[in-house]
């Protein structure tokens, strides 16, 4: 199991947070000032694309600035809480732990709630879930009147109860015992609209696709949520958390337009006026995708719901929320934009190879002596944001899944409805090498492409520098392609290796100190 | 002594590290002999026994008005007199440091880390093609790396186990650094630095013992630099450009490929998107940001941002060799990132790495394109079999007049051009005009049959002087020798 508290942990310092900054400001403009252009339309979309790259580096350094928070808090506050677990067709077996979890928390005052879908779901097992509840002692909503997904099953458990606040869990995430003792006490505040707490994947060591999602969820539970409690801007995510059921009726229930309906519902119950507040503490534990497929459906459907709340809200111009929300809001949505940037800076080399097109006229040595020194400090805040949790593996996966987000993207733009789907909880086996086949493709490209363009000009310091981003970026797509190879002989073999190079080091308890030698 | 043996059996290190050691000293000491001691001796090799072979006053007389602090020549000069000044005798001085950089490199890793990366540092220095040249140069460069080491080893030490014995080594081996080249300065200023940043790394009493060791630095200077000015200063400064962007990474190609020629170099350099792919991979590596790293990182960068600086706005100071301060931390460091690896990729990245360092530390040693091959006995050796009493050997730039003297013994006049007094005070008296050339034409065509020119070390008119010479005398002979060093012949009258 992973650590519960490394990526809770992290103190950057100033000194390199500043550093960082001050490079990602100096490569943009040496970048946009310093090079003769070479094809316009590829120049201004590669300016187009370092500006997406400048405002993400400085939201991320603004939202990590100061990471220490400190909230009201009283620890005797024990209102009446209900709490619901949203199920929807998932293994009883894993329900049932999180069910008997929630009715065993130690609080005085709670009454949990099984909000059965699998009625309107069309799932086999729904009698099971009621069953269930019986058996455990806990209630059973059943709901017979589809719509809104998640979000209508939610709402309609809202018009069945009536306690002043109100804990959501996915099936999967087991809460302690101890977690409605250590998120109620925050509602001393009588403006707080909910506490967030971490998605912690108990399975993350299980396979590589669900390490990457944890390493991903890492960076996000731990320095960016953490640094959005000091701008009042926490992120609702929908399980592990408490919501004043004051602020929820305000904003008319959980959100069913979006398939994000928990981002949404956190920015309406912000736009109200209503606090919000992160507990940077592991107080549930769920379960990551453990398969490809999985690991894809959720991807697509976070970037999907993200992109809807751009598209659809018009962040910028909504009236109650403050600059600062605004612009975190923004800067968690524009995430999932990143897939066009990283296609068009993935096909520079290519469109170099095949059509000698190239953005700027650069002097490959001055773009180095800038762009060094910046990414080497992203890498060094990174890992000191992270508290060295954030993995090579993790930045794959998020630059890899480029693909999904153009996906979500184009299914925004074109108006396409999009179910809402609840992730496998258990591995799926298969190939899904077709998952990856942009990335395949990417990689017989890159090397037709180099042996064409050696044909053109040979081994020239384009033809070479050009290739190595080329493998850069196929360096990059390898730990992605290879989650998605079959188990089988392949996988078998490059196991080992793939473990070796992308998997941080096991503590060195051989190492000493020539003290003891 | 078990610890250590159980340690090093537990990371699969099968030698044991004396035999270890000793087997890399006499790999290093093999290649030098076998490969770099037969070759030509070079400008900066010559000026170094011209300055040495003279009284221990003379030598700091000399040495006073060239750009450099005496310590080497000093060392160089007792040296000569044990052993003489044979090429070979001569670069044996600077062998002797680097082989005991080995052990250093070694010792300093595991202060640092651990017995894994002191192996594969200790191997990255032995095989290094900057270090193997330098280690058979007779100039102050491996003796600097040697102190750069055992500065960095008993610095880490002062916050890790200080003791008072710790304290002396330490202060001594700044002060011989400090007289062994003024760009230990950036080593000392790193030190400094990160003193500040993380006093609390250290004892208590640190600032005053720290504040002690530079007054006694700065006093040992200011001392020095009085004696340079009394003597006159400023004698030999070479011409350096203003470095670019190129040069600033042709400093990292420097250290880890060595000198190879501009189209290797130039493929070399532009795979740097690929030195970010690694970075990249060191992500989660819980120990990249313990106090060793962030030090022995400083150490490895600063001086080279701070040179680079320095010369892009002040004074042009940026040459690699003056930067070998750098490269026992950047040694380890590489070996630290690669020996995170786990399991048989470790052994690939480790191999892969000593495998580059081995081709091109080949390339350098057998490429005749290598670019700071420095062929004087051949070009002597030609002039001394072809030049007679009436024909005339000047040399251009001045200073190549150095090496050129070392091995030429024929009987034509040797002069330089422009003219040059060694001894006279101030800067080079002629600079280069094409007046003074006229003149010197004028002089030399009414005495002289053939003039056999010798140019290297383009101080910015080479080729100026090249095209006069062409424009107005018959060219009779163009013999290339190394790179950047070309003997012309012209035919200054006809009997």
């Amino acid at each position: 199991m992973p650590s519960k508290t490394q990526f809770l942990s992290s103190a950057p310092t100033r000194l390199i947070l500043g550093a960082n900054l001050l490079m990602a400001l100096v490569y943009f403009f040496v970048l946009l000032f310093f090079f003769p252009h070479g094809n316009e339309i590829l120049f201004w979309l590669l300016i187009a694309g370092e500006v997406f790259h400048t405002w993400q580096a400085l939201t991320y350094l603004h939202t990590v600035w100061r990471l220490d928070h400190k909230a009201r808090h009283d620890p005797d506050l024990a209102p009446p809480v209900d709490v619901f677990i949203t199920v929807a067709g998932e293994p009883i077996d894993i329900v049932e732990a999180t069910a008997a979890a929630a009715r065993d928390m130690d609080y005085p005052n709670h009454k949990v709630y099984i909000l059965n879908d699998g009625f309107v779901a069309k799932k086999d097992d729904w009698e099971d879930v009621v069953a269930l509840a019986k058996r455990l002692g806990v209630h059973c909503i059943t709901r017979t009147a589809p719509g809104g997904a998640k979000a209508g099953n939610i709402n309609n458990a809202l018009r069945e109860t009536r306690s002043p606040y109100v804990a959501v869990f996915d099936a999967d995430h087991v809460p302690h015992a101890d977690f409605l003792k250590k998120t109620m006490g925050y509602f001393a505040d009588p403006k707080l609209g909910f506490v967030q707490t971490p998605q912690f994947y108990k399975n993350a060591h299980e396979n590589a696709v669900a390490l990457s999602s944890w390493e991903q969820q890492e960076l996000f539970f731990g320095p960016i949520c953490r640094g959005k409690n000091r701008l009042n801007a926490a992120t609702m995510c929908g399980t592990n958390m408490v919501i004043s059921r004051k602020a929820l009726e305000q904003v008319g229930g959980m959100c069913t337009e979006s398939i994000a309906e928990d981002f949404a519902t956190g920015l309406f119950i912000h736009e109200r006026g209503w606090r919000s507040l992160y507990v940077p503490e592991v107080l549930a534990e769920g379960l990551a995708p453990e398969d490809f497929l999985s690991y894809t459906k959720q991807q697509f459907r976070w970037a999907r719901g993200a992109l809807d709340v751009v598209f659809r809200y018009g962040l910028l111009f909504r009236r109650g929320l403050r600059f600062q929300q605004k612009i975190q809001y923004l800067s968690s949505v524009s995430y999932f934009l990143s897939g066009a940037v990283v296609l068009m800076n993935v096909s520079l080399p290519l469109l170099f190879f095949y059509f000698d097109l190239i953005p700027v006229r650069i002097d490959t040595m001055l773009l180095a002596l800038v762009f060094i020194p910046y990414i080497f400090l992203t890498i060094g805040v990174l890992s000191a944001t992270s508290n060295d949790r954030f993995s090579f593996r993790a930045l794959s996966f998020s630059l890899s899944s480029f693909w999904i987000q153009i996906r979500a993207l184009w299914s925004v733009l074109t108006g396409q409805k999009v179910g809402f789907s609840v992730t496998a909880k258990k591995g799926l086996k298969g190939n899904f090498l077709h998952l990856a086949a942009p990335h395949i493709a990417y990689v017989v490209l890159a090397v037709v492409g180099f042996g064409y363009a050696v044909g053109r000009e040979g081994f020239s310091a384009s033809v070479i520098n050009n290739a190595s981003w080329c493998a850069f970026n196929v360096g990059m797509f390898l730990p992605y392609i290879f989650a998605a190879a079959p188990q089988g002989y392949m996988r078998k073999r490059l196991k080992p290796l793939h473990e070796a190079v992308f998997t941080p080091q096991k503590p060195d308890s051989a190492s000493v100190t020539a003290d003891a030698l | 002594m078990a610890i250590r043996e159980r340690a090093l059996k537990t990371d699969g290190l099968l030698l044991a590290p004396a035999a270890y050691l000793s087997l890399l000293c006499l790999l290093s000491a093999l290649l030098s002999f076998f490969v770099w001691m037969g070759q030509s001796i070079r400008l900066d090799e010559a000026q170094s026994i011209w300055q040495t072979s003279r009284s221990l006053g003379g030598v700091l007389n000399v040495v006073a008005k060239d750009v450099h602090v005496p310590l080497y020549f000093i060392g160089l000069h007792f040296w000569e007199v044990a052993f003489g000044t044979s090429a070979a005798a001569l670069r044996l001085f600077s062998l002797v440091f680097f082989v005991l950089s080995v052990p250093a490199v070694f010792y300093l890793s595991l202060e640092a880390y651990s017995p894994r990366v002191a192996y594969v540092a200790a191997l990255v220095t032995s095989v290094s093609p900057f270090m193997n040249w330098y280690g058979s140069e007779a100039r102050m460069y491996s003796l600097m790396f040697l102190l750069a080491a055992l500065s960095h080893l008993l610095f880490i030490r002062l916050w890790k186990r200080p003791t008072a014995d710790g304290w002396f080594w330490y202060s001594l081996v700044i002060l011989l650094g400090l007289f062994t080249h003024l760009f230990f300065v950036f080593i000392a200023a790193v030190q400094v630095a990160f003193f500040a940043v993380r006093k609390e790394l250290f004892q208590k009493d640190a600032l005053k013992r720290f504040l002690w060791l530079m007054a006694a630095a700065g006093a040992g200077y200011l001392a020095w630099f009085a004696y340079r000015y009394a003597a006159g200063a400023g004698l030999t400064n070479p011409v350096l450009e203003r470095p670019t962007t190129v040069d600033f990474f042709n400093v990292f190609s420097n250290f880890i490929i060595g000198f190879q020629s501009d189209p290797v170099n130039t493929v070399f350099l532009s795979l740097w998107p690929l030195l970010v792919l690694v970075g990249f991979t060191f992500l989660a590596r819980r120990r990249s940001r313990e106090p060793e790293t962030a030090y022995l990182l400083a150490a490895s960068f600063v001086p080279v941002v701070l040179a680079f600086l320095v010369s892009a706005t002040l004074q042009p100071i940026f040459l690699s060799r003056y930067l070998i301060i750098c490269l026992p931390s950047l040694y380890i460091l590489a070996s630290f990132f690669l020996s995170s690896y786990r399991g048989w990729a470790r052994s690939l990245a480790v191999g892969a790495l000593a495998a580059l360092l081995l081709a091109a530390l080949a390339a350098q040693a057998f490429d005749p394109s290598s670019p700071v091959k420095e062929d004087f006995r051949s070009a002597s050796a030609y002039v001394t079999a072809h030049a007679t009493p009436s024909d005339l050997f000047v040399v251009s730039a001045p200073f190549i007049t150095y090496p050129v003297e070392y091995y030429y013994r024929g009987s034509a006049s040797l002069q330089s051009f422009p003219r040059w007094d060694r001894f006279a005070k101030g800067k080079v008296a002629q600079p280069y005009s094409e007046g003074a050339l006229r003149q010197s034409l004028d002089t030399w065509s009414g005495v002289y049959g053939r003039l056999y020119l010798l140019m290297g070390y383009d101080q910015g008119y080479e080729e100026d002087l090249r095209l006069y010479m062409d424009k107005h005398y018959q060219r009779l002979e163009m013999v290339p020798f190394s790179p950047g060093l070309t003997l012309y012949v012209y035919k200054l009258r006809y009997p």
